[in-house]
């Protein structure tokens, strides 16, 4: 039985189906690379594992570990070892960074961590990801720019030890530098706990950092090839045409969505964002 | 009426479970602290003085089941006030904070941490009536279940406190459907050459921020307890007494579902 199991995946966001029948099977060690036009449900696809709840499974099923992940909060889902790496954290003022990670981790212990113990796993995962020793005070992402940010979503997965991750363009907005440091604590960490991979990116250069095992291509909500790296390889030079063609399927434009952005707790007035 | 005198260095705690009126007199010089909490039924009617270049630090920390305070405070040449009000109960409460900054260059810090959940309505005013004074004020509540939370926060500059500054800023986070929550910013102001400013918040929860906490093993309840409690948390360390602190964080932790 395969640590994560997807079968026959159908999913909504209000009334629009997204995914449309989707199935993938991946197994501990495994790493994945998903990969496709945007807007053909890859982020999706995550969000769903994870339990986002704007996101309608209408159909299908998901097991992990053979339980039931569709019956499950999202809470319940981490604490049962599952991670996603957000392409956009989400910024907490008043929540310092090591008040958030240790009452992360106290959730799925049945004593507290000690606060010693937990302190040193702190400076050292921050110190591996090269980020500045006042992190762990700071607030959760406030004022974090995206490169930090992306950064801060590894420290969590690192002091999770999640036995399966799903990480959505954590590659992006990291300058050359901070990509290396963050695809090493990735590699490190997975082979220390054998964790399994399912890595949403656009750029070659993080999957040959990865070496993933798999590779699928996404498109109108089905997976439409799968391979192993060399497929990675292939679409990096020519791109999603190829798939067209041999396939003979339509790849889906990216629709602009706009969004009314979350008027949030600490300013004046309303912010409407538009585009992502 | 009972009397108090603060000398330097002084820490003065109180445990006020019956009505009372109190006279606070912080000496010349004098670097203070003040921890008064009331509980049961309290009627507290309290004047507090501060002489010239005094400093107090004072918490309220209110557990009553019914609490009607009225508080008088006026501070002289170059004094500093730091006011903090705190409250986790689940009591009615009438607040009425007035404080006059009498001297020059005289100062106010105040900071309110609220949990309400029942009726709390608070009217706060900080009146210049000298050059060079400053105010600042920060107001943070959290409403809950049928709570009722009123707030009627007053910048006052009279005409000649040139110099001056007030400012203020109020958040309330509000956590349920049958709340009424109510905050006005008032400035007043009758001279020219000063700042002030004012901003006021009234929001619910995030929801992709509780999603963000939760998909990262927190239940729903720890994570809404995680983003209160950085509201009302600061207000447990004002004063620099590790036990006090330690009751404190752990009323407040109680509150919002954290232990």
């Amino acid at each position: 039985m395969a640590l994560l199991e997807i079968k026959d995946l159908h999913v909504s966001i209000e009334d629009k189906e997204i995914l449309k029948g989707l199935s993938l099977s991946i197994e501990e060690n495994e790493i994945h690379a998903l990969m496709g036009p945007n807007g053909n449900g890859k982020s999706t696809l995550l969000a769903a594992i994870m339990g986002h709840p704007k996101y309608t499974v209408t159909q299908g099923s998901i097991t992990f570990k053979g339980k039931d992940v569709l019956s499950m909060s999202p809470d319940e889902r981490s604490r049962a070892g599952l991670f996603l790496g957000m392409q956009y954290p989400q910024e907490i003022a008043g929540v310092t960074n090591s008040d958030f990670i240790r009452a992360a981790i106290n959730a799925r212990l049945d004593k507290p961590i000690p606060l010693f113990k937990f302190i040193k796993e702190m400076e050292s995962t921050i110190a591996k990801l090269q980020m500045k020793p006042d992190l762990a005070h700071r607030f959760l992402n406030e004022g974090f720019s995206g490169g930090e940010k992306k950064r801060n979503e590894i420290v969590q997965m690192s002091m999770l030890k999640p036995s399966f991750s799903m990480l959505d363009e954590i590659d992006s907005g990291l300058d050359v530098d901070a990509l290396k440091i963050v695809a090493d604590a990735i590699v490190d960490l997975q082979k220390e706990n054998n964790m399994a991979l399912l890595v949403v990116s656009h750029y070659a250069r993080f999957y040959q950092l990865l070496k993933p095992t798999h590779a699928h291509v996404l498109v109108d909500g089905k997976i439409v090839v799968s391979g192993d790296a060399s497929l990675v390889e292939r679409i990096d030079t020519e791109g999603y045409d190829w798939i067209e063609k041999e396939y003979g399927i339509h790849v889906n434009e990216e629709t602009p969505v706009i969004k009314t952005g979350v008027t949030s707790i600490g300013s004046c007035a309303a912010k409407v964002r538009k585009g992502a | 009426m009972e009397k108090v005198t603060l000398t330097n260095h002084s820490f003065e705690k109180m445990d006020i479970q019956e009505s009372k009126e109190l006279e606070i007199y912080v000496e010349k010089n004098a670097e203070a602290s003040l921890y008064i909490a009331t509980s049961a039924k309290v009627d507290l009617k309290c004047s507090i003085t501060l002489e010239e270049n005094a400093h107090l630090k004072a918490l309220f920390w209110n557990e009553c089941e019914s609490l009607n305070s009225e508080c008088v405070i006026m501070a002289k040449k170059d004094a500093k006030m730091e006011l903090n009000l705190g409250e986790v109960n689940s009591g009615e409460v009438q607040s009425t904070q007035k404080i006059y900054l009498q001297g020059e260059g005289s100062e106010l810090q105040l900071r309110s941490a609220l949990a309400v959940s029942e009726k709390k309505h608070f009217e706060i005013e900080c009146v210049h009536e000298a050059p060079y004074t400053q105010s600042n004020m920060e107001n943070y509540a959290v409403v809950y279940e049928k709570g009722n939370f009123k707030m009627n926060d007053t910048g006052r500059i009279l005409k000649d406190a040139y110099g001056s500054n007030s400012h203020q800023s109020s958040r309330a986070l509000v956590l349920s459907e049958d709340q009424t929550c109510e905050i006005t910013p008032i400035l007043l102001i009758d001279e020219n050459d000063v700042q002030a400013s004012h901003a006021t918040t009234i929001g619910q929860i995030d929801e992709n921020q509780l999603y963000y906490l939760q998909t990262r093993g927190l239940t729903k309840k720890q994570a809404l307890g995680l983003i209160t409690v950085g509201y009302l948390m600061p207000i447990a360390s004002v004063l620099d007494d590790e036990i006090l602190k330690e009751e404190l964080t752990s009323k407040i932790e109680k509150k919002v579902g954290l232990s």
